[in-house]
């Protein structure tokens, strides 16, 4: 059973606001978002297109600087850091999966060689076989090992993307709309996968309008134009109450 | 090192077309870089190669030439320049006596005769008969006219004996003798056969036991037989020692109490003095546009860069969002790419030096010197690797870790608001002018005008300004191409659009494009003019491949030509009895077409010429004149009045200068008999003309050869300039190719996707095959139109100006450039057509895939 959502939060949005210049002026891509998202359990970022939720999960994931608040992570002020520490957060507790399946993998390298990769890129240069052999497994890609990736299909490339970050043992995975682009029967093979990561100790945050992926979650955030619309928690979603 | 790396170079095979344009990019970069090197150190190799002439065989190191020494002065001078050349890195030394003329008495007759010796000497001349025993050699001639018999004794017997009769020696001087000439050869102009022999004597002891009837010498001369320096370093170097070995002989002799007995010098400084400015001007002069040129090929390294920067933007961004930083994605770079870019860049260096004699100046470069341009090329390839690198690692710092950047288009366009054409045309208006001062002071003696290699660059000055101004209309107009309404004709409006939507690439394509179209008409026209006009100055000069001077008898035909000298060959004679009257030739009208230089006539019109004034009317004589500024007719005397039949320019012989032509056939043979002076032109070469001359006995004074007429370096230097500018622009067009490849295939995924949208409105492929024609032949249309307008109108306006020999005639005319814009149209057509193919080939294969993540 994941933690109570009330428990200490991973990230610690505060009065995020980001902007973004364009030819007409600067455009908000998120206004004043105040949010706490728990460190286990998955919380999805749901909203209609140019809601905020891929801005809110670039900002997340350590690719964007709000212009305006903080964002904390496990008590760190990201604003403070530098480049360097930055991305030593990003190499060693954040795991970031597309949401085009291809992107998430490194087309010259085998079904294995991607895990050993992913692995290696997180600092664990000793990637046990077994443990490769049972992430595959848990994927349901057993038997694949030295495939190429190419001859993945496209739900098979993102449980294998969901493998990568496994494979990293990041204790925070960052997903962007991972079922987006496959068909029903690969969607709902990915969402078994994000089931028992949800299950595991780690920090789930998925952007997504897929509402099975939204029946998933433990905290839903509601977003609509760039601001934050609702919150609910998985008991309250339950009931159909949302907090703001 | 991570997986990710190690596996880059195989992701790099997964576009072989990448790969190989990635290849060729690095390849003519560094072989830009190290072909300007390399084409400089052979400017020099050449200038000294092209020297080598100007100076005799034996004067390319030290010298030594003492006049009115007495024999025991000439032995010390002798020793010690033997002492002390081995210090200096030379060999033995040649001496060579000379006694003034005196007289003898060989048999019952005395004869005028100058004694000569040299070390070696008789084995550079031609025995006729007798032994090679030491004594004397007598010259055929003095030896034939007088019937003098082998064993004579000269002096009552005081001279050693005669053992050899040679052949005598004849102008112009055989190489061995060429700095002994005037003690070794008679002038026959001057002295006759029993007044001034040369008598060998065969060995030292010979000449010292017949020289005591001589108190003096008139000529000692110390010299070091060694072929010709081959590279202007080789030259300098032993310039250098032979004024080291020069200063310690005077100084030697000055400490026996000998000072100033021997003047010594070192012939060649002056040409590697002209050599070393050959050099610099070639160098100085290529430089500008090959750093440019480099810098073209390191962008093109960047666009690469960024090119994989697109391809691989997925790959980035999962690396990037995995902690990998910017230097390591640009390492990712380096090593996928790497690896292609250092091969093309190693072939490029062994290119560029495998090639050198196809495109270089005819000259030798030592090894430091390639070396030295293999490290320019490795520099140009560090550099091409760092900008790789560097791009792909900014880019990546932008995108990942700064985030979004304010007046990011500001920045970026800020070089497109430098008014860049404002510098290359103050740079081409500067060079005009000091084109200005060129040529206009050289003269024989001193025939290296002063060039300022800013004036070098002058016509490449003025493609880029026009390149940069066609550039940025092309970026206002296709800016302002949303108001096109072309909708009728879809073809045409999509490929505005596809311009317009990739202006950035389009412009600086077109750039690249019309720099090649114009450096390589510019660089021929200049090139070849200057090949041109120097055979035509020479021929003109001359009147023919060679010319010797022959007597009256010889001219009006009562002395028959020598056999070797009767096919080939026409006789011109001349009236010039005084400085500044136009000189009156009279030419043989059925063997001067043949024979005489007249590739800048037509030959049917020359002929038809010749033929009318072959008839005179009578009273008058018919006459062609010759010069831009034509003088009166002179009155000659014993001639007719001369009437002008037509006007020429120029003329064979008379160059440009004032003159008229009459036909020999008008003459009667009174009027032939009163032509003063007479000259063999012969179309082939000069020795073989002299040898007929010389082996029949007949005197020929002023032998020249078109070869060795004229100095030939400031003709080389502006061909040498131009002809690594043709090089640049044959470079540039490989370039401007390969980006225009570039630029469709990375439009490819946008291409496809308008085909397929396009296609599916129903639009028909020939049309979208015709939308490709008209984008890519804009480009390639524009560029080659601009380019040849502006290179041929440069080449013509400056071949003029580069002519380095203004006082004589003909002045430098553009060649004929047909070839080259025919060659050039045509493969812009097929450039265009293959690269229009390729886009809807790409188009066409798409997969779905593809289509849907565009």
């Amino acid at each position: 059973m994941p933690e109570s959502p009330t428990a200490t939060p991973a990230y610690r949005l505060r009065s995020v606001c980001v902007d973004y210049p364009t030819p007409a002026g600067p455009v908000s891509g998120a206004r004043d978002i105040t949010l706490d998202i728990p460190s286990t359990g998955m919380t999805v970022l749901a909203g209609p297109s140019g809601s905020g939720k891929s801005t809110l999960l670039r900002v997340l994931g350590l690719f964007e600087r709000p212009d305006r608040g903080t964002v904390e992570l496990d008590g760190t002020d990201l604003a403070r850091l530098s480049h360097r520490r930055r991305r030593a957060l990003r190499r060693g507790r954040i795991s970031l999966v597309f949401q085009n399946p291809v992107d998430n993998l490194l087309p010259q390298l085998s079904v294995a060689g991607n895990l050993r990769a992913a692995a290696e890129s997180a600092g664990r240069h000793r990637y046990p076989d077994d443990e490769l052999g049972d992430v595959l497994e848990d994927l349901g890609l057993d038997g694949t090992g030295e495939w190429s990736v190419t001859a993945l299909s496209g739900g098979q490339q993102q449980r294998l993307a969901f493998g990568c970050a496994l494979a990293r043992r990041t204790p925070v995975i960052l997903a962007d709309e991972p079922t987006s682009q496959l068909d029903d029967t690969s969607a709902t093979r990915v969402l078994d996968v994000l089931r028992r990561l949800a299950d595991r100790d780690l920090t789930v945050v998925v952007t997504s309008h897929d509402g099975r992926l939204i029946d998933l979650a433990t905290r839903v955030v509601r977003l609509r134009d760039g601001a934050l619309h609702a919150v609910a928690d998985e008991a309250e979603a339950e009931k159909g109450h949302d907090t703001v | 090192m991570p997986l990710a790396w190690r596996t880059a170079p195989r992701a790099a095979l997964s576009s072989p077309l990448v790969v190989l344009i990635t290849a060729a990019t690095a390849l003519l970069t560094c072989f830009l870089a190290t072909a300007t090197s390399l084409h400089t150190s052979a400017a020099a190799g050449a200038a000294i190669a092209d020297r080598a002439g100007s100076v005799c065989e034996d004067q390319y190191g030290p010298f030594f030439n003492a006049r009115s020494l007495t024999p025991s002065e000439a032995a010390l001078v002798a020793d010690t320049v033997r002492t002390r050349a081995p210090e200096h890195g030379f060999g033995r030394p040649v001496v060579g006596l000379y006694t003034p003329v005196g007289a003898a008495e060989f048999g019952d007759e005395t004869y005028r005769f100058r004694l000569a010796y040299r070390d070696g000497g008789v084995d550079d001349l031609e025995l006729l008969r007798g032994t090679r025993d030491s004594g004397l050699w007598v010259g055929s001639e003095l030896a034939d006219a007088e019937n003098m018999p082998l064993g004579t004794r000269a002096h009552g017997g005081a001279l050693p004996p005669t053992t050899g009769v040679y052949r005598d020696l004849r102008l112009p001087a055989p190489g061995p003798w060429c700095s002994a000439r005037d003690m070794t050869i008679t002038n026959r102009l001057v002295d006759h056969i029993e007044t001034g022999a040369i008598v060998f004597a065969t060995d030292r002891d010979a000449f010292d036991r017949a020289v005591t009837h001589f108190d003096r010498l008139e000529r000692t001369v110390v010299s070091f037989r060694a072929p010709p320096p081959s590279t202007l370093d080789e030259a300098e170097d032993r310039a250098a020692r032979a004024r080291a070995l020069i200063a310690d002989v005077d100084a030697d002799l000055r400490a026996r109490g000998h000072a100033d007995l021997v003047h010594g010098s070192v012939p060649f400084q002056r040409s590697i003095d002209l050599a070393g400015r050959a050099e610099s001007n070639v160098g100085l002069s290529i430089l500008p546009l090959a750093i440019l040129a480099v810098l073209v090929g390191c962008a093109g390294a960047g666009m690469l860069g960024v090119q994989w920067y697109q391809r691989r933007y997925a790959v980035i961004r999962l690396l990037a969002a995995r902690g990998h930083g910017p230097g390591a994605v640009g390492l990712l770079a380096l090593a996928e790419l790497g690896l292609p870019v250092t091969l093309g860049g190693a072939a490029g260096i062994l290119l560029a030096r495998v090639l050198l004699p196809a495109y270089g100046p005819p000259g030798t470069i030592e090894s430091a010197e390639t070396w030295a341009a293999a490290a320019g090329g490795g520099a140009a390839l560090a550099l091409s690797l760092l900008l790789l690198v560097s791009i792909v690692a900014l880019r990546a710092h932008r995108e990942f870790q700064r985030g979004r950047a304010a007046s990011r288009r500001l920045r970026s366009r800020l070089p497109a608001y430098v008014p860049w054409e404002l510098g290359t045309a103050a740079v081409a208006w500067a060079g005009w002018l000091r084109l200005a001062e060129y040529g206009g002071t050289s003269r024989l003696g001193d025939p290296l005008p002063q060039v300022d290699p800013l004036a070098l660059t002058y016509p490449v000055a003025v493609v880029l300004t026009v390149g940069i101004v066609t550039a940025r209309v092309a970026f206002v107009l296709l800016r302002l191409s949303h108001r096109a309404r072309l909708w009728s004709r879809p073809p045409l409006q999509l490929a505005i659009r596809r311009l317009a939507g990739a202006r950035a690439a389009v412009v600086g394509v077109l750039v690249v494009t019309m720099l090649a179209v114009g450096t390589l008409a510019v660089g021929t026209g200049v090139s070849e003019g200057q090949r041109g006009a120097l055979e035509n100055k020479t021929g003109m000069y001359v009147g023919a491949e060679s010319s010797v001077d022959v007597g009256r008898s010889v001219g009006t035909g009562e002395t028959p030509l020598p056999a070797g000298a009767r096919t080939g060959t026409s006789l011109v004679g001349r009236f010039n009895y005084t400085a500044g009257e136009p000189t009156v030739a009279v030419v043989d009208p059925e063997t001067f077409t043949g024979v005489a230089w007249t590739r800048t006539f037509d030959d049917a019109r020359l002929r038809a010429l010749l033929e009318r004034i072959s008839a005179p009317d009578g009273r008058q004589l018919p006459a062609l004149r010759v010069g831009a500024h034509p003088a009166a007719p002179p009155e000659v005397a014993g001639l007719p009045p001369l009437d002008v039949a037509a006007d020429l320019d120029t003329f064979p012989l008379l160059s440009g200068e004032p003159g008229y032509v009459v036909s020999r056939d008008a003459l009667t043979d009174a009027q032939l008999a009163e032509v003063p002076q007479w000259t063999v032109l012969s179309s082939g070469p000069l020795r073989d003309l002299t040898r007929a001359f010389s082996d029949a006995g007949m005197v020929h004074p002023n032998a020249e050869s078109r070869a060795d007429v004229l100095d030939a370096l400031p003709f080389h230097v502006v061909d040498w300039t131009f002809s690594f500018v043709t090089l640049l622009g044959l470079v540039l067009a490989v370039v401007a190719i390969l980006a225009l490849v570039v630029a469709v295939e990375t439009r490819r995924r946008q291409n496809a996707l308008a085909a397929t949208l396009l296609v599916r409105m129903g639009m028909r492929p020939a049309t979208l095959l015709r939308s490709h024609l008209a984008e890519l032949g804009a480009i390639g249309g524009l560029a080659t139109v601009a380019g040849v307008a502006t290179g041929v109108t440069v080449a013509a306006i400056s071949v003029r100006r580069f002519d380095p020999v203004r006082w004589l005639a003909p002045v430098p005319e553009l060649p004929d450039l047909a070839g080259l814009i025919v060659s050039v149209v045509a493969v812009s057509t097929v450039v265009v057509l293959l690269t229009a193919l390729l886009a809807v080939r790409s188009a066409r294969t798409t997969t779905p895939a593809e289509l849907l993540r565009a």
